[in-house]
C-alpha cells in the first residue's frame, strides 16, 4: 500500500489521550469514507500506530484523523507529533464500526468505553451525511473530556447508562421507524444479546451492524431436545446428554450451530 | 420434470364485480387437494383450439387444507385467450387441469406488521394472506386502489371481514393511493405489492428510499416485465453436445422445451428461480427478478425463462 502525503490543518485534544486532527491530502486521497491508518511517517521515521480517519470533504480532500496516544509506545510520537507534513499508509483490513446504508434516515449506536474510539469517526461520517443519530453508551466513561466532546457533537442525542438492561433497550428499539439502522459495538456477549433483542423487535440483518471485541462464544442447537448451549469440545448436550456432532450449519435466527446426534 | 396436473371440477362460479368472476374448484376424484399457504397460486392448463394455455391465478380462500381452491379471474380487454375462456366457456361442473399450488409471494415470518398494497385484480393473493394473518391474530393493513366501488372486486367481503384493516382508494372519486402511506411505519413492517408493473416499480423504489430493507419489500408481477429487445443468440449444450438457435423474441427456456429438452421451470416470468441453469461459457444478460444484484455480478447461473446472452453464444452445462 502506497504512502500518501498530507498536511496538518488543525489539531484538537478531545479526550485525555485522544487527539482529533484535520488534514488535507496532498495528492492521493484515502480509499474509504471511514478507515484506518497503519503506519505514519515523518522526518524519515516510520511508526506503527492505529489512527482512524473519516473523510469530511471529497472535493477539498479533507479528513479527520483520530489518534489515541495511550496506544503509542513511542514517546517521540507522543511528544513531537504531529508536524506540518507527514505520510500515511492505510490498513486495508479494517472494518469500520458502521458503514451507512443507502437511504439510512437514522442510526442508533450502542457503544461502551472500549468501542468508543471506533465510533468517533462514524459520528463525523453520519454528521457529514446529515443522518440523524442517537448514541447509547454503557458503563462509566471515565474520561470527562471525551464526554464533553460527545455532548458538543451530538447535543442531547447521547445517553449514558450504567448498563444495557433488556427492558430499557427493548423499549428504545420498539418505538423506532423503518429507515432506522443499528450499530452495535462492544464485547461479543453484549453485542450478541443486543442483536437478539433487536431481531425480536423486528430489525432485520440488513438493519443491524455488529462489531465485537474479545472472545465470541459459539452456541449449539441440539436437534434432540432443542436446547441451545455453549459450544465445547466433544459436545455433549447439557440438557439431554446426547453426544452432538456440531455441523457448520448456522442459524442466524437462533445464533447457533446445528448439533446432530453423533452416530458411532 | 413437471408433476402430473391435478384434476379439479368447477363447483361454483360467483360474480365479484362487472369484470371479475370467482371460481371454486374441488377435486374431481377422491383424493383431497393439497394444502397451501397465503400468497400461493396455481397454474391452470386450458385446452383451446388444440393449444394449451398456461395461466397463473392466486388462491383467494383461507390457506391451510380447506379441501377446495378459489381463484378470481378478471376479464381482460386485451385477453390473449385465458380470461375470455374463463368468463365465457367455463361452466359449473366442468373439469380443469391445474398445477400443485406454488408460492413465490410468501408472508414473512419475521415481519411484525404487514402492509398490503393492491391495484385492481392485484387484490387476489392478499385475500388469502389476510385470512391467514387474521387466524393468527397478526397486525396488518390493506390499501386497495380500484376505479370505483362498483368495479372493486371483493368490496363487500372486505367490508364484512376486514373493515378495520382496509383502506379503499377509488380513482373515480379522485381518491388516489399514494406511496407515502409507507412512510414512518414501525420497525418490522413488511410491504407487499401486487398490481401493474409501473405501480410495483413506483412503490418498490419509494419503499427503498424510505429505508425499507430489501428483505422487507415483496411483490408479485402478473407477467414478465418488459426488459427490452429480445435478440437472437446461440446456445451450446455441453453435455448433450448440441447447438441450438434461440430466435429473436423467443425465450431460451421455450427453445429448450421446443427441442424436448427436459428442464425445470415454473413461473416463466423470472420470479421463482425454478429454471436456473449453470452457464459454463459466455456472458449472461440477466433480466430476472430472482437473483439479487450482488448475485447477478458474481454468479454463473441464469434464469432461462427471461435472461439472455450478451455474447453471440452461451454454453450451458446440460
Amino acid at each position: 500500500m502506497e504512502e500518501k502525503k498530507c498536511e496538518l490543518l488543525r489539531k484538537e485534544k478531545i479526550g485525555h489521550h485522544i487527539h482529533k486532527l484535520e488534514v488535507k491530502m496532498d495528492d492521493a486521497v484515502l480509499s474509504k469514507d471511514c478507515g484506518k491508518i497503519r503506519t505514519i511517517k515523518w522526518e524519515g521515521h516510520v511508526f506503527e500506530h492505529p489512527i482512524l480517519y473519516v473523510r469530511i470533504s471529497k472535493r477539498r480532500k479533507k479528513y479527520y484523523l483520530f489518534l489515541d496516544e495511550s496506544k503509542s509506545e513511542c514517546s517521540l510520537l507522543r511528544d513531537r507529533f504531529p508536524c506540518s507534513n507527514f505520510y500515511l499508509q492505510e490498513d486495508e483490513e479494517y472494518v469500520p464500526a458502521y458503514v451507512p446504508r443507502n437511504n439510512d434516515q437514522k442510526v442508533i449506536s450502542f457503544i461502551d468505553e472500549q468501542s468508543l474510539f471506533d465510533t468517533l469517526p462514524v459520528i463525523d461520517l453520519l454528521l457529514s451525511k446529515n443522518i440523524e443519530q442517537q448514541i447509547y453508551a454503557a458503563g462509566s466513561l471515565s474520561d470527562n473530556k471525551i464526554k464533553q466532546y460527545l455532548n458538543r457533537q451530538l447535543q442531547e442525542n447521547v445517553t449514558y447508562m450504567t448498563s444495557f438492561t433488556s427492558t430499557h433497550i427493548s423499549s428504545i428499539l420498539s418505538g423506532q421507524f423503518i429507515g432506522t439502522s443499528l450499530s452495535i459495538t462492544g464485547t461479543w456477549p453484549v453485542v450478541q444479546e443486543l442483536k437478539k433483542l433487536a431481531v425480536s423487535q423486528g430489525f432485520t440483518e440488513e438493519e443491524i451492524q455488529c462489531k465485537g471485541v474479545g472472545p465470541k462464544q459459539k452456541k449449539v442447537f441440539c436437534v434432540k431436545c432443542y436446547s441451545i448451549n455453549e459450544l465445547k469440545e466433544d459436545m455433549n448436550c447439557p440438557d439431554c446428554h446426547a453426544d452432538l456432532d456440531v455441523s457448520d450449519h448456522f442459524s442466524r435466527r437462533l445464533e447457533a450451530y446445528l448439533g446432530y446426534i453423533e452416530i458411532e | 420434470m413437471t408433476a402430473q396436473p391435478l384434476k379439479v371440477m368447477v363447483k361454483d362460479i360467483k360474480r365479484e364485480s362487472p369484470f371479475v368472476k370467482s371460481f371454486t374448484l374441488i377435486p374431481a376424484g377422491s383424493k383431497p387437494l393439497p394444502g397451501f399457504s397465503g400468497g400461493s397460486h396455481i397454474t391452470t392448463y386450458l385446452r383451446h383450439n388444440d393449444q394449451t394455455m398456461e395461466r397463473h391465478y392466486s388462491l383467494t380462500n383461507t390457506p391451510g387444507r380447506p379441501g377446495y381452491y378459489k381463484i378470481a379471474v378478471k376479464r381482460e380487454e386485451n385477453s390473449k385467450g385465458g380470461s375470455i375462456y374463463f368468463h365465457e366457456s367455463v361452466q359449473v361442473g366442468d373439469q380443469l387441469d391445474i398445477s400443485y399450488p406454488k408460492n413465490n409471494f410468501l408472508l414473512s415470518f419475521q415481519g411484525s406488521r404487514h402492509i398490503f398494497i393492491a391495484a385492481g385484480i392485484g387484490i387476489t393473493p392478499f385475500m388469502a394472506m389476510m385470512k391467514e394473518l387474521k387466524k393468527q391474530d397478526k397486525s396488518f393493513e390493506l390499501h386497495y386502489a380500484a376505479k370505483s366501488k362498483e368495479a372493486c372486486a371483493f368490496y363487500n367481503t372486505l367490508l364484512s371481514h376486514f373493515k378495520k384493516e382496509t383502506h379503499f382508494y377509488f380513482s373515480k372519486e379522485n381518491n388516489r393511493m399514494n406511496p407515502e402511506l409507507m412512510k414512518n411505519q414501525p420497525i418490522g413492517t413488511h410491504v407487499y405489492f401486487c398490481g401493474p408493473e409501473a405501480m410495483i416499480k413506483e412503490y418498490a423504489n419509494t419503499a427503498a428510499s424510505y429505508g425499507y430493507p430489501e428483505a422487507n419489500i415483496h411483490f408479485e408481477l402478473f407477467s414478465a416485465p418488459d426488459t427490452g429487445p429480445k435478440h437472437a443468440f446461440q446456445v451450446y449444450l455441453k453435455r448433450s453436445n448440441m447447438w441450438l438457435e434461440v430466435p429473436e423474441g423467443e425465450s431460451l427456456l421455450d427453445t429448450l422445451l421446443a427441442h424436448e429438452i427436459d428442464v425445470p421451470y415454473s413461473c416463466k416470468i423470472g420470479g421463482c428461480g425454478s429454471c436456473q441453469q449453470f452457464v459454463s461459457k459466455g456472458e449472461i444478460d440477466h433480466r430476472d427478478l430472482f437473483l439479487t444484484e450482488t448475485e447477478k455480478r458474481s454468479t454463473d447461473v441464469m434464469m432461462t425463462c427471461v435472461s439472455r446472452a450478451n455474447s453471440p453464444s452461451i454454453e450451458l452445462d446440460i
